[in-house]
């Protein structure tokens, strides 16, 4: 591009310039690099990764730059590993104790409430330190970002963000849902008004209450729910024992008025719960998307540039749904190529080594059914970049826009930040980012 | 519209104000000399200290940047790129400062160490001190839930019971807990079951669960060899081993998980790792499920000789050739076990109350062939 050119028209211009053949190289090279160093070069691999996917979005031309480098994740990695084992270590033994404890294990109905005990049970125990990790990885994240050799930052206010996010988690849970623009508002306010695009501020303006429209289709899902939920208690089906209910099956036969009342609410009731739950489920995408529409519409960076951004709820919602499916019929079909070509060639060089797990399993079932299962999570995270994180990122490039564009560069750079630690806290908790 | 601007010069961004220069290029003899009307003095870089940009995404040319400092480069002219290309030596090198290398040495071996003391020392203190506190009937669910998911493993999903249920088998089995019964106090009460398969092991389940596999009841060659793997198994179950197994091992791969991350090679190397932690727990409390078989068999006047003698077998089999589904044979010092085994017998060649008698020994060789009454 002419630089001239860029100069006299900054339209603010937001574009995403990846093409499929490189980044499908990349990630094959990269995953297969982690597979053989038994994962330790995972590092490196996420590095690379970003490398590819913040080159591709541009603004006015111009690529952003990810600076961040597998040696710091390496050693942000040990870190961690010296800091959290013990803790983590101690912590799924007691778990474990407690589930075993409490509940009777191998009972199919214990085991679920065993996994929502230790879900919650988890994340309160380890709510303190997922916010802390996510804010510093994102503080990492940023302060390895630059668009024309600027750096992005943030203010180093990991705990208290995550003593405000739990409190805000609080009273959304408390308040049963209905502070939660409240809690999105002022989090993403608390981080917004932190970063940092060299000596330029970034600002959350507005108000909490403007998120409330984004709510709408959860509140008519909730509302549908709770429509099928009164149905159901006036129909009587509650408060009719179960060994009632064959007794109404019976008068059913005879016609009587209270039983036919009771099918009828049912019928009713169950489709306008289940229609109600699906609803609710996809206004929470429907929230999340519209709230960061609104939030990026009432940020300001510097004196007066501002950022239009309008992803598209049903776009996000098929490009996970289509993904999904291309994802789940490939992986399989490739994994078990692989499998069955790694099995076949291992059976014939090993046909006549007793690995000694019986005569059910020769050589080649065993090593090509191990390198299958390895092979479907190498595929799996091969195709996931390829056909979500890809068409994701080019959706959100897509539908932004920066306005009043031309005062970027009057931005300066701001000083480095060390972060010897990288995002080794999120890693090690598994709470980073998803490349 | 960005599509149709074609790049038609190289970019410089100086790293210190946000602007795009239009860079001119000349290679002398101290470095490559970047200029542009919008800089006051043409910037020099060392050609020792120019580094590649890789992994760009749909980059018309290459991009550059200096080592430790803020500027970069996108050059455009393909000839500019090789004349580049040749005249500086170390574009690929990757800088890993000493400071970095001693951060390496000193949080590796602090997250090693780390490592080292949660996994071989807290995590089975505090295994071995929770595994009492659990409730006993809550060990005994574990337990059973276990044992399905073993049936389904060794089976290859297959729904079918692996359970042997001969009912004389079964009364064989009971009067050879029985003679030991006055000798052993278990927590809880003993639930031993047969498994029809040709492989000659046994297991300890949580609970008081023990499985004898048919193929070690096939392989001796007296019902004392039997009783001897029964007592044996009867000191794990004493010791509440495969309760500590299970916490310990919960621990281990949440930490192990963390180690090798979720990847798919992280997967792999967490099975291995925990297979081999595994294993080395479990030297230990074999050696004191052996030593409690002894006393065991010595209380209810068994010799343990022939203890040795099944063992002896084992090590002939499978010698060299370690059985990865079974415990009893992959345990590494087997040819020491039946030493220990021969040199605790208390009978010796004087006579002794057989344990079965001879039809009741074919009972239970014959426990996996019939369910008939």
């Amino acid at each position: 591009m002419n630089v001239e050119m860029a100069d006299e028209q900054k339209s603010g211009t937001v574009t995403y310039n990846g093409n499929t053949p490189q980044l499908r190289k990349l990630a094959v090279v990269t995953t297969l690099l982690t597979l053989i160093t038994l994962g330790i070069y995972r590092f490196w691999a996420r590095t690379r990764v970003r490398r590819y996917f913040w080159s591709a979005v541009t603004v006015d031309g111009h690529g952003f730059e990810y600076t961040g480098k597998g040696i710091e994740k390496f050693i942000g990695f040990l870190i961690a590993v010296a800091v959290l084992a013990v803790y983590l270590g101690v912590f799924q033994v007691l778990l474990s104790f407690a589930g075993m404890s409490l509940f009777d294990m191998g009972d199919t109905e214990a085991d679920q409430y065993r996994a929502i005990l230790l879900t919650y049970a988890t994340f309160i125990a380890l709510a303190p330190l997922i916010f802390y990790a996510q804010y510093r990885a994102r503080r990492y994240m940023l302060s390895r970002t630059k668009w024309k050799g600027i750096r992005f930052g943030a203010d180093q206010a990991a705990w208290g963000y995550a003593i405000r996010a739990i409190g805000h988690w609080i009273i959304t849970i408390v308040t049963l849902g209905i502070l939660l623009p409240r809690q999105t508002f002022y989090l993403e306010k608390y981080k917004a008004d932190r970063t940092w695009f060299g000596k330029a501020a970034f600002k959350q303006e507005g108000r909490w209450q403007s998120l409330y429209p984004a709510m709408k289709h959860i509140a008519i899902g909730v509302s549908l729910v709770l429509v099928g939920i009164i149905l159901l208690i006036y129909s009587g089906v509650f408060t009719t024992e179960t060994a009632d209910i064959a007794s109404i099956e019976e008068t059913a036969l005879d016609g009587s008025d209270t039983t036919e009342n009771m099918y009828v609410y049912l019928a009713v009731a169950y489709p306008i719960s289940f229609i109600g739950a699906i609803w609710a489920y996809i206004g929470l995408a429907y929230y999340n998307v519209h709230s960061y529409r609104i939030l990026a519409s009432q940020k300001r960076l510097g004196d007066d540039i501002r950022f239009i951004s309008e992803p598209r709820t049903k776009r996000i919602i098929g490009i996970y749904l289509l993904g999904g499916l291309i994802i789940s019929m490939l992986a399989p079909t490739i994994a078990g190529l692989i499998g069955g070509i790694l099995g076949f060639i291992s059976q014939m060089l090993l046909g006549g080594f007793n690995l000694g797990m019986g005569p059910e399993m020769p050589p080649g079932v065993v090593i090509g059914g191990v390198f299958g299962y390895v092979a479907l999570f190498v595929v799996m995270g091969v195709l996931n970049l390829i056909f979500i994180t890809q068409p994701i990122t080019e959706h959100y490039a897509q539908v932004t826009k920066v306005t009043n564009a031309d005062n970027l560069s009057k931005v300066t750079q701001r000083e480095g930040d060390q972060m010897i630690e990288a995002e080794g806290f999120a890693d090690a908790l598994d709470v980073g980012a998803g490349f | 519209m960005t599509e149709n601007i074609e790049q038609v010069c190289n970019v410089f961004y100086d790293g210190i104000t946000a602007n795009a220069h239009e860079a001119k290029l000349s290679f002398t003899q101290d470095g490559l000399k970047i200029s542009a009307a919008s800089i006051q003095k043409p910037i020099n870089w060392a050609y020792a200290d120019i580094r590649t940009v890789s992994d760009l995404a749909n980059h018309q040319g290459a991009s550059f940047r200096v080592k430790d400092g803020l500027g970069r480069l996108d050059i455009l002219n393909v000839d500019e790129v090789e004349q580049l290309q040749k005249l500086a030596l170390n574009l690929k090198r990757s800088d890993i400062s000493s400071m970095a290398w001693k951060r390496i040495g000193l949080w590796g071996a602090g997250a090693a160490a780390s490592v080292v003391l949660i996994i071989f020392v807290l995590i089975p203190a505090l295994a071995n001190q929770l595994a009492t506190m659990i409730p006993v009937d809550k060990e005994i669910a574990l337990g059973r839930g276990s044992l399905k998911q073993i049936e389904r493993i060794i089976g290859f999903g297959d729904d079918t019971s692996l359970i042997c249920t001969g009912q004389k088998g079964q009364r064989a089995l009971d009067k050879m807990s029985a003679r030991f019964e006055n000798h052993f106090d278990s927590p809880y009460p003993l639930t031993i079951l047969v498994f029809d398969n040709e492989i000659p092991n046994a297991f300890a389940l949580p609970g008081g669960y023990i499985v004898l596999f048919d193929g070690m009841i096939q392989a001796s060659d007296s019902p004392e060899e039997v009783a001897g793997v029964l007592g044996h198994e009867m000191g794990h179950v004493r010791n509440r081993d495969a309760t500590r197994l299970t916490l310990r091992s919960a621990g281990s791969v949440g930490i192990l998980g963390m180690v090798f991350g979720d990847f798919a090679g992280g997967a792999v190397a967490l099975i291995i790792a925990e297979q081999l932690i595994a294993a080395n727990y479990s030297q230990a409390a074999e050696a004191n499920a052996d030593k409690f078989a002894h006393k065991l068999l010595a209380d209810a006047k068994l010799p343990s000789t022939p203890m040795a003698g099944f063992f002896d077998k084992l090590v002939k089999e499978y010698g060299d050739e370690p059985n990865l589904l079974s415990h009893l044979a992959s345990h590494p010092d087997l040819a020491s076990r039946v030493q220990t085994a021969k040199n605790a017998d208390t009978i010796g060649d004087k006579p002794f109350n057989a344990i079965l008698s001879a039809s009741e020994w074919d009972d239970l060789r014959e426990m996996c062939k019939s369910t008939d009454g």
